[in-house]
């Protein structure tokens, strides 16, 4: 991540703002911050029915803690690599670079499946969008971030192919800083979500969890 | 006293920007004037409803329709045709006609009263809201009468405006930069303005900026014309490009964006997908895959320049 706030923006055509930030980086984190009221939102409802579902399953009937804390981890491995690519094309190494932004995509859809199989096995479980107040808010929330990750891993595809038309080059690192961002902040995201959601137990009256 | 105090300091705030001024009655500022005047109206019937007994008496008749009619038409109706009629000349570079303009206020706020005037009686006589027709025997009908002759002097009055509108465009353009001899810093460029809006950002001195960099007040508080400059044309603007040294020399360094069809095309699934929603999940997928050949189309699309 250090490497991420250090780093210097390329000479290309993306011309800098007043703020001396390049208008694009600027965009990014412009959407990254509403993305922060987004995720808050969906979290703070989370939270404000956390144990106010009055009929099972309960979070701790179906959480599989160990489970998601490994695909978790897949998911957080996944910010090692997008920086490790990051450097590469920094330092004009497409080759690294590009084993690396398909690394980080594979990890992803590695906690894409994760989650795929966490909902299918949650539905034969019981608990479904409409079951209770704690399925609603679970689903749209996790549900929300599992569309981030598969935009992101849209995106490093996306940047994976284009690197073999020779359109990714060092001058392009700012693009694949740009992914790079996103991708942190949904990690980041996660990290909360994981904490407030599964971690931290609710106590539901029926549940004991 | 949550609606009322706040919608109390706004119309002081209007009136107070009128007062003591040099006031030229042309059709914005006679909208304006009938904006604030049609709002009071409405804001004092809505006054009426916070005293409980006769907002017994007058819930879902005709009396609330008379009172949100006010609010909404004069508040915003009002207010948008000011507003049309004053950004015209900045949006398209062509004046509408004044004759045309006063015409079209003068029935529309006598239009506007006579429709919506007389449901105030109605309502008080106790005509409910809802309700496709009343028999006769009410004793309802001549006031309803003013009112249907209210709403086609309302229609006359739009009709009026349309044909100014469509008439402006057959004349040609006038390419006065600031035909209102206007105060705020849209009309320092030209209008229409370009694409950039200004080739450079102005430096704004004072409140007004526009304003004090064609008049000046002389020690006797008089208003004078500053000598250069003037109206017209963006040359208030130009004056002090120079003083922080514009990098492309006079300015023609603006980087636009190019032209491109891909944003329209991205914009274009979201319906698509969203109706899919109401209708069924393929046309979400449908939607979504025309978004996403509009993203990637603009993403990939080699820039012009």
């Amino acid at each position: 991540m250090a490497s991420l706030e250090h780093s210097v923006a390329p000479p290309s055509d993306h011309a800098a703002t007043s703020t001396g930030l390049p208008s694009l980086k600027l965009a990014m984190w412009l959407f990254l911050a509403s993305d922060c009221l987004l995720f808050g939102a969906l979290i703070s409802t989370y939270v404000l029915y956390r144990g106010a579902s009055t009929t099972g399953p309960y979070p701790a009937d179906v959480f599989d803690i160990p489970f998601t804390s490994v695909s978790s981890f897949v998911l957080l491995a996944s910010s090692l690599t997008m920086v490790l690519a990051l450097a590469a094309i920094q330092r004009g190494d497409v080759g690294r670079c590009r084993v690396w932004l398909l690394a980080t995509a594979m990890l992803g859809m590695a906690f894409l499946g994760g989650q795929v199989y966490e909902f299918t096995s949650f539905v034969r479980e019981g608990l479904t969008l409409k079951t209770n107040v704690f399925g609603t808010s679970f689903y749209v929330l996790t549900g929300f971030h599992g569309t981030h990750v598969a935009v992101g891993v849209l995106m490093l595809l996306t940047l994976f192919t284009l690197s073999f038309a020779g359109k990714i080059t060092q001058d392009s690192a700012l693009t694949v800083e740009l992914v790079g961002l996103y991708w942190h902040f949904v990690d980041i995201v996660w990290i909360v979500i994981f904490t407030v959601v599964y971690l931290i137990p609710t106590g539901n009256p029926g549940a004991g969890g | 006293m949550i609606i009322a105090i706040p919608t109390g300091v706004k119309i002081f705030n209007w009136l107070g920007t009128l007062w003591n001024g040099d006031l030229r009655f042309a059709t914005p500022m006679l909208f304006s004037i009938g904006f604030i005047a049609m709002f009071v109206i409405g804001g004092l019937s809505g006054v009426t409803h916070a005293v409980v007994p006769s907002d017994y008496q007058q819930t879902d008749t005709y009396y609330i329709v008379a009172h949100f009619h006010y609010v909404l038409f004069g508040g915003a109706i009002f207010g948008l045709f000011a507003g049309i009629y004053y950004w015209w000349p900045k949006v398209f570079g062509r004046m509408l006609s004044e004759t045309g303009g006063k015409l079209n206020f003068w029935l529309m706020l006598i239009g506007f009263n006579m429709t919506f005037g007389p449901m105030h009686i109605l309502g008080l006589q106790g005509m409910p809201r809802r309700i496709q027709s009343y028999p006769a025997s009410l004793g309802l009908s001549f006031w309803n009468m003013v009112s249907s002759i209210g709403a086609f002097l309302i229609a006359i009055s739009v009709l009026v405006f349309l044909v100014n509108a469509i008439a402006s465009f057959r004349k040609p353009k006038q390419m006065e930069a600031d035909p209102w001899d206007a105060r705020t810093l849209e009309w320092a460029t030209s209008s229409p303005p370009p694409e950039y809006n200004f080739e450079e950002i102005p430096v704004v001195h004072s409140l007004d900026d526009l304003w004090h960099r064609k008049y000046a007040e002389t020690e006797g508080g008089r208003v004078v014309p500053v000598a250069a400059g003037g109206s017209g044309e963006a040359a208030a603007v130009d004056e002090h490009a120079g003083e922080h040294g514009a990098e492309g020399g006079a300015g023609h360094a603006i980087h636009m964006p190019s032209p491109s069809y891909f944003p329209l095309i991205a914009a274009a699934g979201f319906p698509v997908a969203g109706y899919g929603l109401i209708f069924g999940v393929p046309a979400v997928a449908l939607g979504l895959v025309i978004s996403l050949v509009g993203f990637f189309g603009w993403a990939l699309e080699p820039s012009a320049d």
